[in-house]
Formats: C-alpha cells, sequence, structure tokens
C-alpha cells in the first residue's frame, strides 16, 4: 500500500519540492530581515536658518540674513 | 569496517556535501514563513511589541530654559545635536496637524475638506496604520500634504530603549517607502504636547532623534480633539494665543469618531482664512526643503517588499485562524467526548456480569516471536502464571539469536514451539491461527508481559456471541526514564481513554498488537492476518469491525509492555505505527460507502481516526505557532496564561484517565515537558510518515532492540 514502484511520486516530490522550499526560505529570510530595521536615519532637511532660540555658547551662531 | 575500506575518496578530493533531505527542509521553511508572516500582521495590526505604558512628566532640570519657552519645531540634528534650537511657526502662518492616522474612516473625509479649501497640512502617521492603509498614503502625498514619523507602534519612547526608537523610526520609514516612495525628516513623539512639556525622561529621547537626523515638531495648540470636546471647544483650543501669531495645531485624524474634528475643522480654517491666515506644511513654514525626500533602489524595493508581505500577511491570518480553529475545536472534541464516553464505559466495566455467563473454556495464546532472547523467558513465565486454561503457540519467525532454542529449553509442557522461516509477524500470526486449537485466540508479542488475570478477563466479553474481538490494556512498564513517563502518560490518556470513547461508539480501530483477543470464526472470515500493511493489528481490526463483530475493550487485561527507550527507537517505532495506520485507514477507505457495519464503520469510525489522528496533529505545528508568536511578540502572560490553562485542563483529563486505569497519578509532573517535546517529537513523525505515503517511499519493519527490563508486572 502507497509503495510507488515507478518513483515518479517521489520525483515529483523533488521536482517541485525543492523550488518550494527554497522559494519559502527566500521569502522567510526576506520578510524577516525587513523586521531588522536598518535604516532608520532621516532624509537632508535644509532648514534657512532663523531659528526662535539659539543657544549661547553654542558652536556657531547660525547666519542671520 | 576498517578506516581503509570506508575511505574511497582521496582526501585531497573535497567531499560533496550531503543536501539536508527535503522532508526536513520543506516543512521548515513554510513554517518559518509562517512564523514571519504571522509577524508582519501583528505589526501591521499594531499587536506585536505593543506597549501601552504612558509616563508621566518630571523634573526638567536638563532641559535648557529656552528650548521651554521657545517654539514647537525643535532641531537637533547634527552638530545642533549638543545644544538643539528651536524655530517658532512664522506670524499668520497655521500648521495643521493630524496624528495617529490614517484611518480609512476619516483621513479621506479631512483629505476632501482639505483639499475644498487648497489648504495643506501635515499628518503624523504611525507606521502600522500606513502598513495598513497603503493608499490612504498616497491619496494624502498626491494632494501635497506632508508626512511625519509617529513611530511604528506608538508606545511611550520614555521607556524605550534607543535600539527600539531606532528600530520604530526604521520600520516606519520602510513602510513610507513601500507605500509611498518617500522617506520623512519630521517626527513627533507619540503622546507629546508643546514644547513646556519637554522634561528630564522625554529630552534625551528628543536628541538622540536628533542625532538619527529628524526635526522634532511639537505643537502650539493642542485642541484634545481625541476627548471629543464638542466642536467650539475644538475651534476655540486651536486659535492662536495672540491674533496674528503663528501656530502649530494638533488634531487627529484616527482613534475614533473624529465627526467633530472634522466639522471643527471647516470651521478653524474658514474663521482663519478670514483673518488673512495662511496655511502651511511644517517645511513651507520654515521655508525648508521638502521633508517627504524620495527613496531609489534598494531602500524602496525593501519597502515594497514590506508593504506586499504584510498585505499578504493581512489576507492570509483569517485562513490560519480558521485552521486553528479546526485543531481547536478536535482537540475540545475529543476532550469532550472522552469525558461523555469514558464514565459510561467506566460503569459498563464495573458491571461483572455485562457479558453474560463466565467463560472459562481453554484458549490459545499465541507468542509471535522474532530475535526476543532478551524477553522471551519473562513473556512464557508470565503465561505460565495465568489463572485461565491456557494453551501457548510460539511461533519462531525464523530468529537468528536463538529465541527458538531459548523456548525449547525452557520446556513448558503447556507451550508448543513452531519454527519457520522468517515472513514476518502476519505470517507467523497466520501459522499460528492455523495450529490452535481453541476457538478463541489471544495474541501478544514477544516482549510482553501478563498479569495471571490477563488472559481471563480480556477473554470475559466472548461470552457475547456479537463480540469478535476484545483489546486489552497495554502499559508502559519502563515509565521510570523520562521518555518512558511520557509513553506511560500518551498510553494511559491518549490509547486507553481513546479506547473506551471508541468502545462506546463501536468503532475501535486498533487492537494493540501486545495484548488482544479473537474469535477464530472472525479471524477466518476475514481471511486472517494481512500483510498488506505495517500495521497488521490496526488493519484486522478495521476489517473485523467491518465484517459486522462488535470489538470491546477489557480495560482489566493489562499486559506489560516495554517502550522504546531512546528518542531513535521511539522514532522508528511511531514511524512504522503512523505509516502503517495510515495504510490501513486507506485500504479500508470503501468502508465510507458500504452499507451495514463496514458503512457504520467507515462513516462514524473512519473519519475520526482520520481527523484525531491526522488532521489534528499535521494541524498541531501552526498551535505552535501561534505560542511562539505570542510569547516573542505579542501579549506573552495571556499567551502562557491561556497554553497554562490548556495543560491544566489535559492535566484534569490524564488525572481522570489515571484514576480510571487506577495509576499513580505521580507521572504526570512531567506534563508539560511532555507537551513542549513529545508533541513535537509524535507530529514531526506524523508529517514524515505522511510524506513518505505521499511520495510513494517504502517502509519497512524495524526491530526494536529490547532489554528484557520489564519482567514482571510494575504493579498488580
Amino acid at each position: 500500500m502507497f509503495v510507488d514502484q515507478s518513483g515518479l511520486r517521489s520525483r515529483l516530490f523533488r521536482r517541485f519540492g525543492w523550488p518550494v522550499s527554497v522559494v519559502g526560505a527566500i521569502l522567510a529570510a526576506a520578510m524577516g530581515g525587513s523586521l531588522i530595521g536598518m535604516q532608520a536615519d532621516a532624509p537632508a532637511m535644509e532648514i534657512p536658518p532663523k531659528p526662535a532660540y539659539l543657544p549661547t555658547g553654542g558652536p556657531l551662531p547660525p547666519f542671520w540674513p | 569496517m576498517s578506516r581503509h575500506q570506508r575511505r574511497r575518496q582521496s582526501l585531497l578530493r573535497p567531499r560533496r556535501l550531503a543536501a539536508p533531505p527535503l522532508r526536513f527542509v520543506m516543512p521548515l521553511s513554510l513554517l518559518a514563513c509562517l512564523l514571519a508572516l504571522l509577524v508582519l500582521r501583528g505589526l501591521a495590526t499594531n499587536e506585536a511589541f505593543h506597549d501601552t505604558r504612558i509616563a508621566t512628566s518630571v523634573d526638567k532640570t536638563t532641559v535648557p530654559e529656552t528650548l521651554l519657552k521657545g517654539g514647537p519645531i525643535i532641531d537637533a540634528r547634527g552638530d545642533k545635536n549638543e545644544h538643539p534650537v528651536s524655530y517658532q511657526v512664522p506670524d499668520r502662518t497655521v500648521v495643521l496637524s493630524f496624528d495617529d492616522g490614517p484611518s480609512p474612516e476619516w483621513t479621506p473625509k479631512i483629505l476632501d475638506v482639505l483639499a475644498a479649501r487648497d489648504v495643506h497640512a501635515v499628518f503624523f502617521v504611525t507606521g502600522a496604520m500606513t502598513t495598513r492603509h497603503p493608499e490612504l498614503i498616497r491619496q494624502i502625498v498626491a494632494a501635497g500634504h506632508e508626512i511625519g514619523v509617529h513611530t511604528f507602534t506608538h508606545p511611550d519612547l520614555v521607556y524605550q530603549s534607543e535600539t527600539r526608537i531606532s528600530w520604530e523610526l526604521a520600520q516606519t520609514q520602510l513602510a513610507l517607502a513601500g507605500v509611498a516612495g518617500i522617506h520623512s525628516a519630521l517626527f513627533r513623539p507619540p503622546y507629546s504636547s508643546d514644547a513646556s512639556a519637554l522634561d528630564d525622561w522625554n529630552y534625551p529621547v528628543i536628541k538622540y532623534v536628533g542625532s538619527r537626523g529628524y526635526l522634532t515638531a511639537f505643537i502650539d495648540r493642542d485642541t484634545d480633539d481625541w476627548k471629543r470636546p464638542g466642536v467650539d471647544a475644538i475651534v476655540e483650543a486651536a486659535m492662536p494665543r495672540k491674533p496674528g501669531a503663528g501656530a502649530l495645531v494638533l488634531l487627529h485624524d484616527a482613534g475614533g469618531d473624529r465627526t467633530e474634528t472634522l466639522a471643527a475643522l471647516e470651521r478653524i480654517i474658514d474663521k482663519l482664512q478670514g483673518e488673512g491666515y495662511r496655511f502651511a506644511t511644517v517645511s513651507e513654514a520654515l521655508g525648508a526643503t521638502d521633508a517627504n525626500v524620495p527613496v531609489h533602489g534598494y531602500r524602496l524595493w525593501a519597502g515594497k517588499v514590506f508593504i506586499w508581505a504584510s498585505q499578504a500577511a493581512v489576507l492570509t491570518l483569517p485562513v490560519l485562524v480558521a485552521l486553528l480553529a479546526v485543531v481547536g475545536f478536535l482537540n475540545f472534541g475529543r476532550f469532550a467526548l472522552m469525558l461523555i464516553l469514558a464514565p459510561l464505559h467506566a460503569r459498563r466495566s464495573r458491571r461483572r456480569d455485562a457479558w453474560g455467563a463466565p467463560v472459562t473454556e481453554p484458549v490459545t495464546v499465541l507468542v509471535p516471536a522474532y530475535n526476543e532472547r532478551e524477553c522471551i523467558a519473562n513473556t512464557l513465565n508470565s503465561l505460565a502464571s495465568s489463572d485461565h486454561p491456557i494453551e501457548v503457540i510460539v511461533i519462531d519467525d525464523g530468529s537468528t539469536d536463538g529465541t527458538a532454542d531459548i523456548v525449547e529449553a525452557m520446556a513448558l509442557p503447556f507451550v508448543r514451539l513452531i519454527r519457520q522461516a522468517n515472513g514476518g509477524k502476519s505470517s507467523a500470526l497466520n501459522t499460528g491461527i492455523a495450529a490452535a486449537s481453541y476457538d478463541i485466540v489471544v495474541m501478544m508479542d514477544g516482549d510482553t508481559v501478563f498479569e495471571p488475570s490477563t488472559v481471563r478477563e480480556l477473554v470475559q466479553p466472548f461470552g457475547d456471541a456479537t463480540i469478535g474481538a476484545v483489546a486489552g490494556n497495554a502499559k508502559v512498564g519502563n515509565r521510570d526514564s523520562l521518555i518512558g513517563a511520557w509513553q506511560h502518560i500518551e498510553y494511559v490518556l491518549g490509547h486507553n481513554l481513546d479506547r473506551r470513547m471508541y468502545d462506546m461508539l463501536n468503532v475501535i480501530p486498533t487492537i494493540p498488537g501486545a495484548v488482544g483477543a479473537f474469535r477464530k470464526e472472525a479471524l477466518r472470515r476475514v481471511g486472517g492476518m494481512s500483510d498488506d500493511t505495517l500495521a497488521e493489528d490496526t488493519d484486522i481490526t478495521m476489517a473485523v469491525l467491518c465484517d459486522g463483530w462488535r470489538i470491546v475493550y477489557a480495560e482489566r487485561a493489562r499486559a506489560w509492555t516495554e517502550a522504546p527507550a531512546s528518542i531513535q527507537q521511539l522514532w522508528s517505532q511511531r514511524y512504522r505505527w503512523s505509516y502503517g495506520s495510515m495504510q490501513a485507514m486507506w485500504k479500508h477507505r470503501r468502508a465510507v460507502t458500504s452499507r451495514g457495519p463496514a458503512g457504520r464503520f467507515g462513516r462514524l469510525g473512519l473519519p475520526l481516526v482520520v481527523l484525531f489522528g491526522v488532521v489534528a496533529p499535521l494541524l498541531a505545528p501552526l498551535v505552535d505557532m501561534f505560542l511562539l508568536y505570542g510569547v516573542l511578540f505579542a501579549d506573552a502572560p495571556i499567551t502562557l496564561a491561556s497554553w497554562g490553562g490548556f495543560i491544566l485542563l489535559q492535566a484534569l483529563l490524564s488525572w481522570y484517565a489515571f484514576r480510571l486505569d487506577g495509576e499513580k497519578p505521580l507521572h504526570l509532573i512531567s506534563l508539560p515537558i511532555q507537551q513542549l517535546v513529545y508533541r513535537q517529537l509524535m507530529y514531526i513523525v506524523l508529517l514524515q510518515s505522511t510524506i513518505t505515503a505521499l511520495t510513494g517511499g517504502r517502509l519497512r519493519w524495524q526491530k526494536l532492540r529490547r532489554t528484557g527490563e520489564v519482567a514482571a508486572p510494575v504493579e498488580a
């Protein structure tokens, strides 16, 4: 019972099983990788210097137009 | 084999690495996908990593006085990190900001109001909401509004580590990239208000976020619209403190009914526009470059993958939950059936006259033996003290270890020895059946020990002429090791309580090979034992049932067997059992559509065995995935509590089963560990034998190694 003398079923299992497993592993890795949170830095944003408050004794006072 | 013979390959030639077997790789890779999907779904619904704690404000000794009194926008980026500066919204300018969204119900309506008045605003969105409603973010960006980062899971960052804060920022940027192809330079911490609320706890957070390049936007005017104070109150609270002064106004587009916010928004815009105010985004108000910067390449695609996977996860979850419900339904259904039927069975078996007149005529005991050197003497000695008249036939199935010689040397008067060339267990049994002198045949294994009363108890049900076979109560003798104790629990709960249940439904699917009795007439009618399957005991039981005989369970007919003592032995035993029972189920599949007793078994017994014995265990890994997800990513206490509840329920049921069987409950202490190791082993074995069955692989009998340690009954 169940035994497949021709080996056809086992070949089919291998033929489809390996691609499925590899794709599954890649997907799992991609999904896992997307949860690590690698890129946390904000993009650059230039602000013309006219702040409401300037620290005293700071490095260089921003340029005041 | 010597080392020289083995080394066929030159050491210089690299040896080809054996590929890991597909049958393990495939389930593992699919389970990994499943767990990843669960976590992604948990993030999108803000269930994973959720933290509801909110800090209350403390001292402000470390915050510069001027920041506290300054504007709502704080720049702690780059070289300003040591000494952050703050910006006011310019005069006659209002920045409208909406937090916590986007929400599918309210954000589109708010966008409509803004579009109708040609006003730009800022939306501080959470990563979770972004992931769940990508279309809304695209609409917001397309309408020219600005997006700010409001963290992914909306925790109070005061309680979070820098790693966690960094993760919250990164994950939100990833979602924004995937949804709209942008990153944002704007940030607003959850639970924040105006700059004067900076304190010793949240100031470091602002500085850290600044060091990662973010401009933090607090507020000037808090409308408290989430408390729904009425439209008038919201409009009032949104007005700048001094006429003509600039203001950054906080509103919400998610988190409940926003009808008041929507009505107030129209009035705020109309009123302020009438006063000559302009509406701007943060970057417009500051005259800065765009806060939303397009992303390209790897970051864009990583974001897209994240969003696609999250969407898929949200969509597949109902399927997973449905499967989980199936598992739960099957498990609890089985528990319920056991709880209803086992007491009935126990009551029946207490009645001594259940089967009519006592059976006293002698019976034949068949002992098929293949290499049972260690155990056969114990087995025969235990039969010698039987209190029921018996003849014993030992069928030596071509043993190579001198088992037959041991039997011969014992020279027991009631024992007949038949030697045959090795032909398998079913052929040995058929030989024995043919040689049996009496009408009732008891079958046992060569590694099993009977109590004096076992045979008598086992054959009493034959007083009822409709009963064709009787299942005995197999017990684990070597139960003092952990693995033995686990099998002991499994035998008492899984096999014996199950068997009581099946007995009451008259669909016992398996008479254990270790202890069972058959009417010779029933065996003859079904054509004796067959070697079609590796579980000849299940096969013959099903055949006898289909032939219309009744099969009952005699719990007092105890037989002590030596359970496999190593994981490897257990593995090969269970591999054969599950493969064999699947073969037997498949062999008797036509019973489903048959008439009469076979149809009854096919439509009641077979589905139960398939559901409880195959479907439930095959879906069981799903339960473990949910457990793992719950403990690691969602609410660990609740997950552990519900798991504990399930264990407790199982413990109660096991305790009841132990009581019915007259066993000491001592071994139940290993139940929790059993649930964490043994259960998994069992379903992996089942999965492996299912794969073998599906792919048509060949599985052979494997002889288990025995030590002969089960000599006499452990407890009478």
